[in-house]
């Protein structure tokens, strides 16, 4: 056991006698793993939106100023029976007022408009996309909303579904290739790197295996290696991340975006260190061997 | 200890060992004599493992040479210790470093290693150069290195490449006493040279000769073949 630290502690103490590599190589995997990270951290993000809006999406109807009260009421109360709608918010000309006066932040006073409010009645619908024909069942809702009686205009993105639709798509496209991609880099930095490092104690490997040491008390210091480099590597990456984590959390926290970034959780971070450790350690490994 | 019969080896076209049979028994002191280019350091390497055997076959410590993998030639190397013509120690660390590497790579304790080290080093009077980088020392105390290297882990077998090419006479003598006290403890040495003097030293040595890759002659001083 006693052996093992030893020439654990060896592989890392190793690493620098050759300072300048070491740092070029470590400056290259911060790199790698923050472009990486910070790949993350967007889809992390979106993934997180999307998850606050539960991949709905909103159906604003307008009805005509002029429509009656009461008949208006008895259609609001029918909409929430719809197909995919989960909530249901309605608005009276008043309550559309307030809700207008809100958003002046009370510089401005809309009190004297009220009763005689010149907004329409409206309604928001939250709906649920469906899994399958979500343009097909965005057209068909929407065309049943502008059917109804006094509805004068319905607002409807549908960009929205279609973002939606293309999002998930792309993240489920992108997001191996580009991780596998970096992870690719990361072993060929740290591969070269390893190779070096055998290329510069040739001599001193060839005087260990001629006064008997194994072929393991040999290489297990250099796969230290490579898993020190790994981990340091993506350790200063998820630093580096961090810091410009602190600069950009509430860069998107304006009107009328309100959204805050946030951080990748505690469990991606500890993949990404250990995943990065084992593709060092992985990548000395074929450079041993070859 | 050592048994080889009918070895030969080549580099590229040019044949360096051609057809030898040789044999050495436990406790044997063996100089194995020459002009440069004859052979030996290729001879003494093919013992060591470094070079694989080509043809022939070649048994060392009761290692068989030509099948044993590269994995395991640890072992073999733990039973046989080399000093090489060009000493081949670690120019960046001191003396004690590179003497108690085979003995660290043993895994041998802490408290024996300094031990024995000291021991060495004082017998090839190096204890005052013990925290010394080697590539500060000259020609003569790197190559008291590699010998105390090679004797501190008490070998089976001692394989020197002309272990006194770079000593004056009188260190040659001194290093000549210290592979006779260890062949008295049972070890059994070879050593490759054309320094007469040594050769006249110890008597009781068998020679062999090589020439041409050719080992022609084979006799023990005071002229009894055996």
């Amino acid at each position: 056991m006693m052996v093992f630290f030893r020439l654990f502690f060896q592989g890392i103490r190793d690493l620098f006698r050759v300072p300048w590599s070491l740092c070029m190589t470590l400056a290259a995997i911060t790199l790698v793993c923050f472009l990486g990270g910070a790949f993350l951290l967007v889809l992390h993000n979106f993934n997180l939106q999307i998850e606050a809006r539960h991949g709905n999406v909103q159906f604003q109807i307008f009805w005509n100023t002029q429509a009656d009260k009461e008949e208006v009421q008895k259609t609001w109360a029918g909409l929430s029976a719809m197909e995919g709608v989960v909530n249901v918010r309605t608005f009276t000309p008043d309550q559309a007022l307030d809700v207008l006066g809100e958003s002046f932040q009370k510089n401005i006073d809309l009190d004297w408009m009220k009763g005689r409010s010149p907004l329409p009645p409206t309604a928001i619908l939250d709906c649920q996309v469906p899994d399958a024909e979500q343009t097909k069942w965005a057209q068909s809702t929407l065309s049943t909303l502008k059917a109804l009686p006094h509805v004068e205009k319905v607002s409807f993105n549908p960009l929205q579904v279609d973002l939606l639709t293309s999002w998930v798509g792309f993240t489920k496209m992108a997001f191996w290739p580009v991780i596998v991609f970096l992870l690719l880099v990361v072993a060929l930095v740290v591969g070269n790197t390893i190779k070096l490092a055998l290329l510069t104690r040739r001599e001193e490997l060839e005087i260990l295996r001629f006064v008997g040491a194994s072929r393991a008390y040999i290489q297990f210091p250099l796969l230290v290696g490579g898993l020190f480099q790994g981990v340091m590597g993506s350790a200063l990456a998820l630093g580096l991340l961090g810091l410009a984590f602190h600069f950009i959390k509430d860069l998107l926290n304006i009107p009328p975006l309100w959204i805050t970034i946030s951080f990748l959780p505690s469990m991606h971070c500890l993949t990404m260190l250990g995943l990065l450790g084992a593709v060092g350690m992985l990548s000395s490994l074929v450079a041993l061997r070859n | 200890m050592i048994s080889i019969s009918r070895l030969s080896f080549s580099f590229g076209k040019q044949l360096a060992l051609k057809d030898i049979n040789f044999s050495m028994r436990q406790g044997e002191f063996v100089f194995l004599c020459g002009p440069s280019g004859a052979g030996k350091t290729t001879f003494m390497r093919i013992l060591h493992g470094a070079l694989a055997v080509q043809r022939g076959k070649v048994d060392v410590a009761g290692y068989n040479m030509n099948t044993l993998s590269e994995n395991r030639k640890h072992f073999l190397r733990r039973d046989v210790s080399v000093v090489y013509q060009d000493f081949k120690i670690l120019p960046d660390q001191n003396v004690f470093a590179n003497v108690e590497l085979p003995l660290k790579v043993r895994g041998v304790a802490r408290h024996i290693i300094d031990k024995r080290v000291r021991a060495v080093l004082r017998s090839l009077q190096l204890d005052k150069k013990a925290q010394t980088l080697c590539e500060e020392l000259s020609g003569g105390e790197q190559q008291r290195v590699a010998v105390a290297r090679a004797v501190v882990v008490k070998p089976k077998l001692l394989l020197a490449d002309e272990p006194t090419g770079n000593l004056d006479r009188d260190l040659a003598m001194r290093m000549m006493d210290i592979f006779q006290q260890f062949h008295k403890f049972g070890t059994s040495i070879m050593i490759a040279t054309h320094n007469q003097e040594i050769l006249e030293r110890m008597p009781c040595a068998r020679i062999v000769t090589l020439e041409n890759g050719v080992m022609h002659e084979e006799r023990l001083m005071h002229g009894v073949t055996p």
